[in-house]
C-alpha cells in the first residue's frame, strides 16, 4: 500500500549536499562492546554482536558471525526493532574509495569515492560534496582530471602521487517509517551498513564482506516530537548510542585498520635502555620494510614517489651502517654497505630524470613565453630516456641478486646471534651511542661550515650537504629517545640548512646536466636551434638562482651555528667528557 | 511562492481530491508544500492520516503565528506538510465577521507561514461566505473544479457574477472539469459550450474514476497508491498546467 511513499525519500536523499545517499537527522552507531575476557574475539565480531542484540537475536547462539552481521542490515533486522513500521530496502550501492599510497587525501580531510560512472570528492567532516566528475580514462594523476573543479581540489592535495583504488565498500540499507495507530508516519529511520569488499573480486564476497561501519539516523517528522524522543530513548537503551563521529571519517578509519596506512617515516619507539644491537636491528628492519613496501610501486611505475622512498630507505640503511659503528660485525657491515650502494646507484639516473620531468612546469615557467614550448623536444628526449632507465631498474629489482640480498639481509637482522668480537658497542645502551654519534656529527658540521667562505669551491658545499644529511638521518633514527618538542626544533633548524644546501646542489647538477643534454638531443631538425636557445636561457636562469642560493648560505648557516642551537645539542647529546 | 485555493460554491465536486493530489505532486518535485484543510469536515486531514485538531482550536487558528505553526504536521511524504482542520472551524465564518478587517484575516494568518513553503494549497469549504471572501483575498489562483452538468455550471456562473459585483479580480478564477464521464453526451456537450464561451478553462479534465473514490479506503493520494492510473495521470497533467500558470 505504501510502496510509492518511499520513492520521494530515496530521491530526496540522493540529491543535494548529502551524498551519496546520506540521510539526515540524528545519527546513531551500535555500541561497541569490549570482547569478553579471555576471548580472542575480533572487534568485528564484537560489533556484530552489538547489532544482533539490537535485532533481538540470541547472542552467541548457534548463529555464525557472518549471518549475524548480515542480519543487522536486512529487512528483518530493523523491523524487529520497531513493531509498527513500514520498511523498504535501499538499493545496494558499490563504492570504490581512492587515495594516494600515503593517504594524502585522508590527511587533507577528503574522500574520493566512485560509484557507477562518476567520481565524487567529499569533505569528510561534514560530508559536503566538493566536486563531481566523470573520467573517461582510468584515474591516475589528479593533474589529468578533465574537470577543472575536481582537478583544482585534488592536485594540491596529491601532488606527484598517483590516486589508487584501495578499497571497495558496499552500502546496504533500509528506510523505515514508524507508524501510529492511523498508519501515519511519525518518525523516519534510515539504516546504512558499510561492508568492506575483499580486494580480489570473488562472487562469494557477500559472505566474506564485513560490516565495517553502521549508522542509523532518526529523522523526526514535524509535529511528532514526542515520538522522536521515544524512538531516541528506545535506541539508546537497545545497543545504540548517538554517533559523535561523522560516518565517512569513521568508515575510512575502519578501512585503514584492515589495511595499515603507509608512511615513509621510521615511526619507531625505541627504549632508552635497549642495547645498541637491538635498536640498530629494529631500525634496519623497519628500513627493510619500507624498501619492500615500495618495491611494487617502483616496478609498476605507479608514481615517482615509490622510487624516491625506496632510495631514501636504501640511503638511510647505508648511513646507519656507516655511522652506527661497532654494533654489527665489521665484515657484514662492509659487505652490505657495498651492496646497498650498488643498488642505490643503479637508480640514480632514473631519479634524476624523474626530477626533471616533475619540474617540467617550473622550467617552462622560467622561460620567456616565446621559448617555453621549445623545451618540449628536451622533455620528449628525457621521457624516452626515462623509459629506458626504468626498464633497467625493473630488471635489477626482479633479479635473484636483489631478492637474495634482501632476504639474506632480513634474515641476518632478525637473528640476533649474528654478532662477533668486532661488534664492540653491541651491548652498550643505545642512548649513549646515539648521543655520542649525533654530537660528534654536529660539532664536525660546525667546524666544517665555519670554514666556508664565498671563495670556497662548490664541491666543498656538497660535502657539507652530505654531512648534514647524515646528521639528519641520525636524528631521525634515534628521535624517539629524546623529548619530542626539542628534537622537532632541532630537525626543523637542520632542515632549513639542508634546504639551502640541497637546492644549491640541485641547481649545480641541473645546470651541468642540461648542457650535456644539448649534445645528446637529435640534431637533424631546424627547430633544434630554438631548443638549444631555450636550454641556454634556462641554464642562465638556474645560474642566477644558484648564485642567490649560495649567497644566502652564510646567514642560514650562522643561524644553525647560533648559540641557541648549540646549547640545545649540548643539553641533549653531550656526554660527560664533551661537556 | 504561490497560494492556490481549490474552491467551489458547491460541495462534492472534487475540491478535496484535487487539493490532496496536487499538493502531493508539488512536494514530489522537492518543493516544500503545505496543504491547509479549511473544511471542518476535515476530509483532507483524513486522507493524509492526520487527526483533525488545531492547538487551541478556532482561537488558535484566528491568533495565527507560532502557536498555529505548531499545529502543522509532517505527512507520510517528504516535503508535504498539512495544517489539519478542526471541528471548530465550522464557526470560522461567524468569527471572521466579528473582527475588524473581516475579509483580510486569512491573508494575515497566512503571511508568516509563506516563507517556509514554495506552495500552499487551500482545501476550501463550499458556500459563498465571509470565509470565501477571505480566500479570494489571500490566494494567487482559485482553481474551480466544475462538473460538466447544468447545476454545477449555474453555481459557477453565480461565482463569476459575485466577483463582478464585488470587484474581485476575475482573472484569479481558473476552472477545470472534474468527475468527467466522457461517455455521457451531456458532459461532452456542456464542456464544448463552456470552452467556447469561457476561454480560461484548463485543458485537463479529471475523469470520473473509482480509483479516486478509493482514496477514502487507502488514505493516500491516488498519485501515491496508483501512480499509473488514469486519474493519477490526469492530476499530474493538471499539476503541470497549474504549475505553468503559477510560475507566470
Ligand atoms: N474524479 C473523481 N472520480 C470519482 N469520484 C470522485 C472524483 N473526485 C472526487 N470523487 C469522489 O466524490 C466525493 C466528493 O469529492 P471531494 O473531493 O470530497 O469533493 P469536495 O471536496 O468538492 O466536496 C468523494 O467521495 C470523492 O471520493
Ligand atoms: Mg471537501
Amino acid at each position: 500500500m505504501h510502496q510509492r511513499s518511499e520513492q520521494p525519500v530515496a530521491s530526496k536523499v540522493t540529491k543535494g549536499a548529502h551524498s551519496p545517499a546520506l540521510p539526515c537527522g540524528q545519527a546513531y552507531t551500535p555500541v561497541k562492546r569490549p570482547p569478553p575476557a579471555g576471548g580472542s574475539q575480533s572487534s568485528a565480531t564484537a560489533r556484530s554482536q552489538a547489532c544482533t542484540s539490537v535485532t533481538r537475536q540470541p547472542i552467541g547462539g548457534s548463529q555464525s558471525p557472518a549471518t549475524a552481521r548480515s542480519q543487522a542490515c536486512t529487512a528483518d533486522g530493523l523491523s524487529q526493532l520497531f513493531a509498527d513500521a513500514a520498511a523498504t530496502n535501499v538499493r545496494k550501492v558499490r563504492i570504490k574509495i581512492f587515495d594516494t599510497f600515503d593517504s594524502r587525501l585522508k590527511s587533507a580531510g577528503l574522500a574520493l569515492l566512485a560509484s557507477g560512472a562518476g567520481f565524487r570528492l567529499i569533505k569528510t567532516d561534514d560530508h559536503s560534496t566538493l566536486a563531481i566528475f566523470g573520467n573517461a580514462s582510468p584515474l591516475r594523476f589528479a593533474a589529468d582530471i578533465p574537470d577543472p573543479v575536481g582537478r583544482s581540489r585534488l592536485e594540491p592535495a596529491t601532488q606527484m602521487r598517483a590516486l589508487r583504488h584501495y578499497a571497495t565498500v558496499t552500502t546496504h540499507g533500509q528506510n523505515l517509517r514508524l507508524l501510529n495507530e492511523d498508519g501515519k508516519t511519525i518518525v523516519r529511520v534510515f539504516l546504512r551498513s558499510y561492508c568492506s569488499v575483499p580486494a580480489r573480486g570473488n562472487t562469494a564476497d557477500e559472505l566474506s564482506a564485513q560490516i565495517v561501519c553502521t549508522r542509523l539516523w532518526l529523522e523526526p517528522v514535524r509535529g511528532y516530537r514526542a515520538a522522536a524522543r521515544r524512538a531516541d530513548r528506545f535506541l539508546c537503551s537497545n545497543g545504540w548510542s548517538r554517533a559523535t563521529l561523522p560516518v565517512l571519517p569513521e568508515l575510512l578509519d575502519e578501512l585503514k585498520v584492515a589495511q595499515p596506512p603507509y608512511s615513509p617515516k621510521l615511526q619507531l619507539q625505541l627504549d632508552r635502555r635497549a642495547t645498541a644491537d637491538d635498536a640498530t636491528r629494529r631500525i634496519l628492519l623497519r628500513l627493510v620494510e619500507i624498501i619492500r613496501v615500495n618495491w611494487d610501486g617502483v616496478i609498476r611505475d605507479i608514481d615517482t614517489e615509490f622510487l624516491h622512498d625506496f632510495r631514501v630507505a636504501i640511503r638511510r640503511t647505508r648511513s646507519a651502517l656507516s655511522q652506527i659503528k661497532g654494533v654489527l660485525p665489521a665484515g657484514i657491515t662492509a659487505q652490505y654497505k657495498r651492496d646497498f650502494s650498488d643498488f642505490g646507484k643503479l637508480s640514480n639516473k632514473l631519479r634524476d630524470l624523474d626530477v626533471y620531468l616533475l619540474n617540467a612546469d617550473s622550467f617552462r615557467d622560467m622561460l620567456p613565453e616565446q621559448l617555453a614550448c621549445d623545451l618540449e623536444p628536451l622533455f620528449a628526449y628525457l621521457a624516452k630516456e626515462r623509459t629506458r632507465e626504468l626498464r633497467k631498474v625493473v630488471r635489477a629489482l626482479h633479479s635473484s641478486q636483489y631478492t637474495d640480498m634482501m632476504n639474506n639481509w632480513e634474515r641476518l637482522l632478525s637473528n640476533s646471534c649474528n654478532t662477533d668480537e668486532s661488534a664492540i658497542n653491541a651491548e652498550l645502551p643505545v642512548v649513549g651511542l646515539a648521543s655520542k654519534r649525533i654530537y660528534k656529527k654536529f660539532m664536525y658540521i660546525l667546524r666544517f661550515g665555519a670554514g666556508i667562505t664565498d671563495a670556497t669551491p662548490d664541491a666543498t658545499l656538497h660535502e657539507l650537504r652530505i654531512d648534514c644529511k647524515k646528521l639528519r638521518y641520525l636524528l631521525e633514527f634515534f628521535v624517539s629517545l629524546y623529548p619530542v618538542e626539542k628534537t622537532r626544533q632541532l630537525i626543523s633548524q637542520l632542515k632549513r640548512l639542508q634546504d639551502n644546501l640541497g637546492r644549491f646542489n640541485d641547481l649545480c647538477v641541473q645546470e651541468a646536466e642540461l648542457l650535456t643534454f644539448v649534445e645528446k638531443l637529435p640534431s637533424n631538425r631546424p627547430e633544434q636551434r630554438r631548443t638549444i636557445m631555450a636550454i641556454g636561457c634556462l641554464v642562465e636562469k638556474l645560474d642566477l638562482e644558484k648564485k642567490a642560493v649560495r649567497a644566502r648560505f652564510a646567514s642560514v648557516f650562522s643561524v644553525f651555528a647560533g648559540a641557541e642551537n648549540r646549547a640545545l645539542y649540548k643539553t641533549l647529546f653531550a656526554t660527560g667528557k664533551n661537556r | 511562492m504561490s497560494v492556490v485555493a481549490l474552491y467551489h460554491v458547491k460541495g462534492g465536486v472534487g475540491k478535496t481530491a484535487s487539493a490532496v493530489n496536487l499538493a502531493y505532486l508539488a512536494a514530489e518535485e522537492h518543493k516544500p508544500t503545505l496543504l491547509i484543510d479549511l473544511d471542518s469536515q476535515s476530509s483532507a486531514s483524513y486522507y493524509l492520516r492526520v487527526k483533525p485538531r488545531i492547538k487551541a482550536g478556532l482561537k488558535g487558528f484566528l491568533r495565527g503565528g507560532k502557536k498555529l505553526e505548531q499545529s502543522i504536521k509532517g505527512t507520510d511524504y517528504p516535503d508535504l506538510d498539512i495544517l489539519p482542520a478542526d471541528f471548530e472551524l465550522r464557526n470560522l465564518d461567524i468569527a471572521f465577521n466579528k473582527l475588524k478587517h473581516a475579509t483580510d484575516r486569512l491573508s494575515m494568518i497566512l503571511e508568516p507561514v509563506k516563507k517556509e513553503y514554495a506552495y500552499i494549497f487551500l482545501d476550501c469549504p463550499p458556500n459563498l461566505t465571509m470565509v470565501s471572501e477571505n480566500i479570494f483575498n489571500s490566494v494567487d489562483i482559485i482553481l474551480v473544479p466544475v462538473v460538466p452538468t447544468t447545476l454545477s455550471l449555474r453555481t459557477f456562473d453565480q461565482l463569476l457574477s459575485f466577483f463582478r459585483k464585488h470587484n474581485y479580480r476575475r482573472k484569479k478564477i481558473v476552472p477545470f472539469f472534474s468527475m468527467v464521464e466522457r461517455r455521457k453526451k451531456l458532459h461532452r456537450e456542456t464542456m464544448n459550450t463552456v470552452r467556447t464561451t469561457y476561454k480560461r478553462v484548463l485543458a485537463t479534465e479529471i475523469p470520473y474514476a473509482t480509483d479516486v473514490e478509493r482514496m477514502g479506503i487507502c488514505r493516500e493520494p491516488v498519485a501515491a497508491y496508483a501512480p499509473r492510473s488514469r486519474a493519477a495521470q490526469a492530476y499530474r497533467k493538471l499539476w503541470r498546467e497549474v504549475g505553468e500558470i503559477v510560475k507566470e
